[in-house]
């Protein structure tokens, strides 16, 4: 619908810029949970800042707190303590719903299960964010990005119809409907083949540097990650190193993991 | 085996559905199982003749090569020469012939009978045979004695020696209270030749009868061993059609209702079983097909990693089938204790005699452990059929969705299942009576299952078309739900047309029976032109004294005796197959008739109602093909095959019994005196809303009653008494109802729990919990609307033409509330049932 009707785009850009360079500001983030009588730390005191415009890849083995980060920073899950602030909110501060509008409105999802609605067409998959919040889709913006992923002919079809290199890119598409301060990605390309990982690691990198979409990925394989600027490595719960990209790959060329 | 029950966990919620469908369905059988238990095996105590070993009446039925024997209600004698004659078998130490004819003794305060005082009336037998445990004083030796039980002398105040007033057949006298008997029967005994008398079995019809004969057997000699002796003795007799009975079915020859109860009771548990099987059929693989449709994905998995479906269907019904078998005893115990309740209410509603005691035997039990699991099992293969059959790749692809569209034969079936039920509606169209009224029940019913069927198209295509044409306007919330609905058309159309059954249900039989209360009410009123009914159920009957009195009152216009009873006729269906035997309600009225009933006569003339003549209702003649004239063959309500000629025609059928027989034809066929009321038209000129003088007129007669019968006491359209069936059905109706109401509350409720990683996806995109309970609310609103929809629409059809049949009109009659109470309820229970879980779901933390 929103494809074949040229309306102008009428989406105002959301600017308020309390910290201009950064995209997303995490200060001494804890997060423990209660399991029963024992409390686990998922996150001992994670700090991190991730610029506008960049794309960041977070490694570590399983159960190192990589997801945990990746809920807590995106206002999924709540923070025991410290602060998460992204575009200049503080949004560890915000409370339900609150955290869930902003995030509707502030904040990209890709998971690696798609999260697609089954009873939904792709095309009404995309909207459904804006639908929810509301919003007029912005046009031009949303068959820009449809055409760049290459789904245009894919629109009208349900996600059982479609591939899973197509799903994420409908899911990608979802996640840039709402011009986003910054895109999540939990293991992108876990459930896909090689080329279709591949088709969507490009994809990523491509807003980053066409669109200036900030995006942070979550992922444990290393050739994903190389398409990144940045790879944090995490092991128990904190943030063990930082390295360019292109390091990661040569490092994991000798030692893999 | 543990494999299933670990896939199990986690999916208590459906595994509660089938537990109360299991529950309320095991409890439902159970009555059943009692009911018609009862209506096969229990007999009445023996309180006449406890004393006899064998007791031999006249035949009980009127045996019938196909179908049920016909339970005959009135008493029928045998003759009393057969006494003779069996107390001259060696095997028989002593045989007497027991008549039972109306009495009551007079007390101070009215008169004292018993529960039933037609045949509290005896004539004295032998203390051996009434089974006296003791006696003061001496049997009654000439026409001014009377023996009394010790319960009724205490009740009189009477000594031995004192007089007592004692009515009998009508007449009031004085007599000698000659003895007191220790017997557990009310007996008001007579000596022989007096109580031959007073029970007319000196001349007319009964001459020369008695209603049983008591037999004791020689010493050594068994009670089977005398049966068969007299059963062989009676079949070489001509023309006698006795029955022997002994044991515990001695009891069934005292009161002929008995078996006619019988009937009724086993005739209730199997209508209701029809009902009742389809809905728990209906309950059981609703609440199975949601707990498999929670297991699909694992069950894909499993069939995926090489498990055959054989192993599928298994992992499936076995947990299922244990569920079930854990839950059964207690709906069984639950059973019992509700079959009592509902038998004391039919007793309280005169449906069955009070003396039939409810009998709880096992047999009920096991049918429904043998019955339930059955169908449970079934349910079970048949929802996981599709799951398990399908190749592995197919059956995870389908976990993706729902399953694929439809299948085409269920459209197909359904379609003709709904036009079966509009063709099966007609009845009302052409029979005006209470059997026309079974068609709209059954139409309705059958419209139920036919939506079952096209359910799932039909909520494709409706809620296709819905959010095709949803404007542009409409918020995301309801644009979602409607897609959701869409989507899952499978799921939804089980909760739409669960809801619509309880709805179509609902409508259906409530209106049904309000529309034939409705119009037998504009009929009753109509056709009232008796300003007062005279009664005497204390006496058993109005004496003639009364009636003569009454007939020759300046003031009465005129007085005629009414006596309700039962025919039974002879009918071949459609005119060819099989000739059955069926009962009907018929009324004895004397003559005058038309005087103070306006039947609606459209042929004929009911002045001519005297001596072998009958009139009859116009449908009721139709469909046997009778028409004014003719010259019919039928049964008495005691058995006895009579000729009459059919006078008159009426249309007021519904309003009064199908068959109206003169009081000639019907004396001497009735158990007790001949005239249960006496219906009186007053003269206009002396006022007819004047009992006085009417009391005045039967002041002197005890145990007589007035009561006025003024057509404007009843409110117009309204309904005002409920006859008993109607009650009934309404009893079970609403436990059905509410059954099948739980039922889908559960069943909504354990599907909106399986929704929580659906809820998830939508809360990770940023849907607020809010949000989340509302588009659960639309989706249950929309669910609610449809199915109310559509119960309605199942039932509109038959309650349309039982409208235009019944009362002319084309919608239905009775209280206009039962619609919005119904979508009320019905759209309460989808909110609560969605909006509990929901909550749960919306509230959980976001976890992907």
């Amino acid at each position: 619908m929103w494809l074949r009707r040229g309306a102008p785009a009428t989406t105002p850009e959301p600017s308020p810029e309390a910290e201009p360079h950064s995209a997303l500001l995490l200060n001494e983030v804890h997060r423990r949970y209660s399991d029963g009588g024992a409390t686990v730390t998922a996150l001992a005191g994670v700090s991190l800042r991730v610029p506008r415009g960049s794309f960041l890849a977070v490694m570590g083995p399983s159960g190192s707190g990589k997801s945990t980060l990746l809920n807590c920073a995106s206002g999924l899950d709540t923070v025991s303590s410290g602060s998460v602030r992204i575009g200049g909110t503080d949004t560890s501060a915000l409370k339900e719903p609150r955290r869930t509008l902003f995030r509707r409105d502030r904040v990209g999802f890709v998971f690696q299960s798609y999260n697609l609605v089954p009873t939904l067409t792709a095309e009404d998959n995309i909207t459904l964010p804006l639908r929810l919040a509301g919003r007029h889709p912005d046009r031009a913006w949303l068959r820009g990005l449809v055409e760049r992923v290459g789904i245009t002919d894919r629109l009208r079809h349900r996600p059982s119809e479609l591939s899973g290199g197509q799903q994420q890119r409908v899911a990608l598409v979802r996640a840039l409907a709402t011009h986003p301060e910054i895109v999540f990605a939990d293991e992108p390309t876990g459930a896909l083949d090689a080329q279709g990982a591949r088709r969507i690691l490009r994809l990523l990198a491509d807003v980053v540097r066409d669109l200036g979409q900030t995006v942070v990925m979550v992922t444990h394989d290393p050739d994903a990650a190389a398409h990144a600027h940045t790879t944090a490595s995490m092991t128990d719960g904190r943030i063990v190193d930082v390295h360019p990209a292109a390091a990661t790959r040569r490092f994991t060329a000798v030692g893999g993991e | 085996m543990s494999l299933a029950v670990r896939l199990t966990r986690g999916r208590l919620s459906g595994l509660l559905a089938i537990a109360v469908a299991v529950l309320g369905g095991a409890a439902f059988v159970t009555v059943g199982g009692v009911l018609a238990d009862t209506g096969l095996r229990s007999h009445p105590p023996v309180e006449r003749m406890p004393g006899a070993d064998a007791v031999v009446t006249a035949q009980l039925a009127l045996p019938q090569q196909e179908g049920p024997d016909v339970a005959l209600p009135e008493r029928a004698g045998v003759p009393d020469t057969l006494v003779e004659r069996l107390e001259r078998l060696p095997e028989v130490a002593e045989a007497a012939g027991d008549v039972g004819f109306p009495a009551a003794v007079v007390t101070a305060d009215g008169v004292e009978s018993g529960s039933d005082p037609r045949p509290a009336g005896r004539v004295w037998t032998s203390p051996g045979l009434v089974g006296a445990s003791g006696m003061t004083g001496e049997a009654p030796r000439d026409s001014g004695d009377v023996a009394l039980d010790t319960e009724t002398a205490r009740a009189a105040g009477a000594e031995i020696g004192d007089e007592v007033r004692v009515t009998t057949a009508g007449h009031t006298s004085e007599y000698r209270l000659s003895g007191v008997v220790d017997t557990p029967a009310v007996g008001i005994f007579f000596d022989g030749a007096t109580a031959a008398d007073l029970a007319g079995r000196t001349d007319g019809p009964r001459e020369a009868t008695v209603d049983a004969i008591g037999l004791r057997a020689a010493p050594e000699v068994s009670s089977e061993a005398l049966a068969e002796t007299v059963r062989t003795r009676i079949e070489g007799e001509d023309g006698t059609d006795a029955v022997v009975h002994t044991g515990a079915a001695r009891g069934d020859a005292e009161i002929p209702e008995v078996s006619v109860a019988r009937a009724a009771l086993v005739g209730l548990a199997g209508s209701l079983g029809g009902v009742v099987l389809l809905v728990i059929g209906f309950v059981v693989a609703g609440a199975v097909s949601v707990s498999v449709a929670a297991q699909r994905r694992d069950l894909a998995l499993v069939r995926a990693v090489g498990a055959t479906p054989r192993q599928i269907r298994r992992l499936v019904a076995v947990p299922t089938v244990l569920t079930a078998l854990g839950t059964l005893p207690f709906g069984i115990a639950a059973g019992y204790p509700l079959a009592g309740r509902l038998y004391t209410m039919l007793a309280g509603l005169g449906v069955i005699p009070t003396e039939l005691p409810v009998r709880f035997g096992a047999l009920p039990a096991v049918a429904t452990a043998v019955l339930l699991p059955g169908a449970v099992w079934l349910a079970a293969v048949a929802a996981s059929w599709r799951t398990a059959g399908a190749t592995p790749v197919d059956a995870l692809a389908e976990t993706v969705a729902e399953p694929r569209a439809p299948r085409p034969w269920r459209v197909r079936a359904g379609a003709a299942l709904l036009l079966a039920s509009t063709a099966l509606a007609v009845p009302p169209l052409l029979v005006r009576s209470e059997a026309g009224i079974v068609g709209t029940a059954t139409g309705s019913l059958v419209a139920v299952i036919g939506l079952a069927l096209v359910g799932p198209t039909l909520v494709r295509a409706v809620s296709g078309a819905l959010a095709r044409r949803l404007p542009a306007r409409t918020s995301p919330l309801t644009w979602l739900a409607v897609h959701n609905l869409h989507g899952h058309s499978h799921r939804v159309a089980g909760a739409v047309v669960a809801l619509a059954m309880a709805v179509a249900l609902t409508l259906g039989q409530c209106y049904a029976h309000t529309t034939v209360l409705v119009a037998t009410e504009r009929q009753h009123a109509d056709s009232t032109l008796a300003d007062y009914r005279v009664t005497a159920p204390e006496i058993g009957g109005v004496p003639d004294a009364v009636v003569a009195t009454l007939r020759d009152s300046p003031e009465v216009t005129a007085a005629v005796t009414s006596t309700p009873t039962s025919v039974v006729w002879r009918y071949r269906e459609l005119g060819v197959g099989e000739v059955i035997l069926e009962r009907h309600p018929a009324r004895a009225l004397g003559p005058g008739a038309d005087e103070v009933l306006d039947l609606g006569v459209t042929a004929g003339d009911m002045g001519r109602l005297a001596g072998e003549t009958v009139a009859l209702g116009e449908s009721f003649a139709r469909l046997r093909g009778v028409g004014l004239g003719d010259r019919v063959t039928f049964h008495m309500g005691d058995g006895a095959e009579v000729r009459a000629d059919v006078v008159a025609l009426y249309e007021h059928e519904l309003g009064h019994e199908p068959v109206v027989l003169s009081r000639d034809l019907a004396v001497g066929h009735v158990t007790g005196a001949p005239d249960t009321s006496l219906l009186v038209r007053a003269d206009p000129a002396d006022g007819a809303d004047r009992p006085e003088h009417l009391i005045g007129g039967v002041a002197d007669h005890p145990g007589v009653e007035v009561e006025t019968v003024a057509a404007t006491d009843r409110p117009s359209g309204g309904i005002r008494d409920v006859p008993p069936n109607v009650a009934i059905n309404v009893v079970v109706l609403l436990a059905l109802l509410g059954y099948v109401l739980l039922s889908v509350a559960n069943r909504l409720a354990a599907q909106t729990l399986q929704r929580g990683t659906e809820v998830d996806t939508l809360r990770s995109l940023g849907m607020t919990p809010g949000q989340t309970r509302s588009l659960l609310r639309r989706e249950a609103a929309m669910i609610a609307v449809g199915a109310v929809g559509a119960g309605a629409l199942a039932a509109a059809v038959p309650l349309a033409l039982a409208g235009i049949g019944f009362l002319g009109r084309p919608w239905p009659g009775g209280p206009g509330w039962l619609l919005p109470a119904t979508a009320l309820t019905v759209a309460l229970l989808a909110w609560l049932s969605v909006e509990l879980p929901g909550r749960r779901l919306a509230a959980r933390a976001t976890r992907r």
